[in-house]
């Protein structure tokens, strides 16, 4: 296990400022650059397909980093693991899969799913755009109905609310969205998240998709992690989802421009890469190509990114040596300070349930959110303020035109007693 | 509502900081919000770039909760 101060010493930034913006990106740790050093240094070159000493070194490398990042931060195999830049992509590859079937030696294959008539899509108002455009385009393009659940008064998703008839109809879309949110056979997919980076809710993911399973057994599940690996143990097989996409940038403590996707097995098989090119294939022919027989290899088209997701790999080593589980513990500790902190001061509105998490958002009566963000900049506090690309859920708390979202104070195990204590008095200062 | 380009918000913020005086972040962006606009990013990161580049003054006022801006 690495001591807070052993992972402060390989991450300078936290020495020059009290960082807390972990919910948008972390920074790396020098062992992780150090990996990107060493691939740029020692044996810079693309993967599968060079036959020289270093291609080959730079190939495995590659793999081992798959296996790393896919068994370390969500528990699967690698067969069942796709490397993306980002969350944000990996929900585009599954939306672009679920629109089109696979075509493969010259046949197309059975759709993951067979769309019909009145079938729908259920996803939830608190959702980043990043779990959320993409969906309601598919469901737009194939006219289908699109379904939001509300969370209750607290911001939490809990198993009962996807199996009621409440949920949101928005006026300018009056005719998209359907106005029940129960999964019922009709019901082909749903996506929501594991934690909220707007209120920084930890959801009940597992009992969320045995309720989803229990009601329509066929229904594909997909999860967002983007605020979960990294920051607390995830097993995607013990969360029973079909589909889990997170950032290699935020709690891994990985590079920018890294990511990844679980996909299960039998849905993998059957998935259309959104990008075709070289690397993916295992033949091409005049009027037609064979693709990959390794599955997760089909959706790595062109050079990817191979010093990031190296990077990636040393990055999941790393929260793996200070281990997911005290990850979790710390982060849950500051947290609870900052709540506890803050309910002292008045005219300050907590946003989320009254759990130990993370990320802590809250607005200052009287105060635009991103003006306060700015004077804690003052004192070296670095926070995010606005909507956090949640403008949806901005909107359904009533604090969008309200504050212009809300600030975001958001842990990772490298932050301190000492900084939410300064955190707390440069707030109280404000008022 | 319209987004303005860098070079449009401003002028538009110069233009009405000089006839204003001292003004909130929020009142700024009321001011824009009448003529149907909006800046590039959010407000207060574009006056806070535009201080960056001492085109515009910018002070943290606890009294006014919030930062007030002046030319």
């Amino acid at each position: 296990m690495k001591t807070v101060e052993e992972v402060r010493n390989d991450i300078p930034l936290t020495k020059k400022c009290i960082y807390a913006d972990n919910g948008a990106t972390t920074p790396v740790p020098i062992p992780v650059i150090n990996a990107m050093n060493e691939y740029f240094l020692e044996y810079c070159a693309n993967v599968e397909r060079g036959t020289y000493s270093i291609a080959q070194k730079a190939s495995e490398k590659w793999d081992e980093a798959r296996r790393n990042v896919s068994k370390i931060l969500l528990n699967c195999g690698a067969e069942e693991f796709i490397f993306t830049k980002n969350f944000t992509e990996a929900a585009n590859i599954v939306a672009y899969a679920l629109e089109h079937p696979l075509l493969n030696d010259g046949k197309e294959q059975e759709p993951i799913i067979r769309w019909g008539r009145g079938d729908k899509i259920v996803s939830t108002i608190m959702e980043h755009h990043s779990n959320f455009m993409m969906w309601l385009r598919l469901a737009k393009r194939l006219n289908l109905c699109f379904s939001l659940v509300k969370p209750t008064n607290d911001c939490r998703l809990i198993p009962e609310l996807f199996d009621c008839r409440e949920s949101i109809t928005f006026p300018t879309l009056k005719n998209l969205f359907h106005k029940f949110s129960r999964i019922d056979e009709k019901t082909k997919f749903v996506s929501f998240q594991h934690v909220s980076n707007a209120v920084g809710t930890v959801h009940d993911v597992k009992e969320i998709i045995k309720t989803i399973k229990e009601k329509n057994h066929d229904c594909l599940v997909f999860v967002d992690g983007s605020q979960g690996p990294g920051h607390m143990p995830v097993n995607v097989k013990d969360l029973g989802c079909d589909f889990y996409g997170f950032s290699g940038h935020k709690g891994p403590l990985g590079p920018q421009g890294t990511g990844g996707l679980y996909v299960k097995k039998e849905l993998i098989e059957k998935m259309e890469p959104m990008i075709l090119g070289g690397g993916i294939i295992s033949d091409v022919t005049a009027n037609g190509y064979r693709l990959a027989d390794t599955y997760s290899k089909r959706f790595d088209a062109g050079t990817p990114n191979i010093p990031g997701l190296i990077g990636l790999g040393k990055a999941a080593e790393y929260v793996n040596e200070i281990g997911l589980d005290n990850i979790e513990k710390r982060e849950k500790k500051l947290g609870r300070m900052l709540i506890d902190g803050l309910r002292k001061i008045k005219d300050i509105e907590i946003y989320g349930p009254d759990d130990d998490r993370g990320t802590v958002t809250f607005n200052i009566k009287g105060w635009r959110s991103h003006d306060v963000s700015l004077a804690l900049d003052e004192k070296n506090i670095l926070t995010r303020a606005g909507h956090h690309c949640c403008i949806p859920f901005m909107k359904f708390l009533g604090i969008h035109e309200k504050y212009g979202g809300n600030v975001r104070i958001s842990f990772h195990y490298y932050n301190t007693e000492e900084e939410v204590k300064k955190i707390i008095e440069a707030i109280g200062e404000l008022l | 509502m319209k987004t303005l380009s860098d070079e449009e918000a401003e002028k538009f913020i110069m233009n009405l900081l000089r006839e204003k005086g001292k003004m909130k972040t929020g009142d700024v962006e009321k001011e824009m919000e009448k003529l149907g606009a909006k800046c590039p990013d959010e407000s207060v990161r574009f006056l806070s770039m535009l201080r960056m580049k001492n085109k515009i003054k910018g002070k943290l006022s606890v009294e006014d909760k919030g930062w007030m801006w002046w030319i």
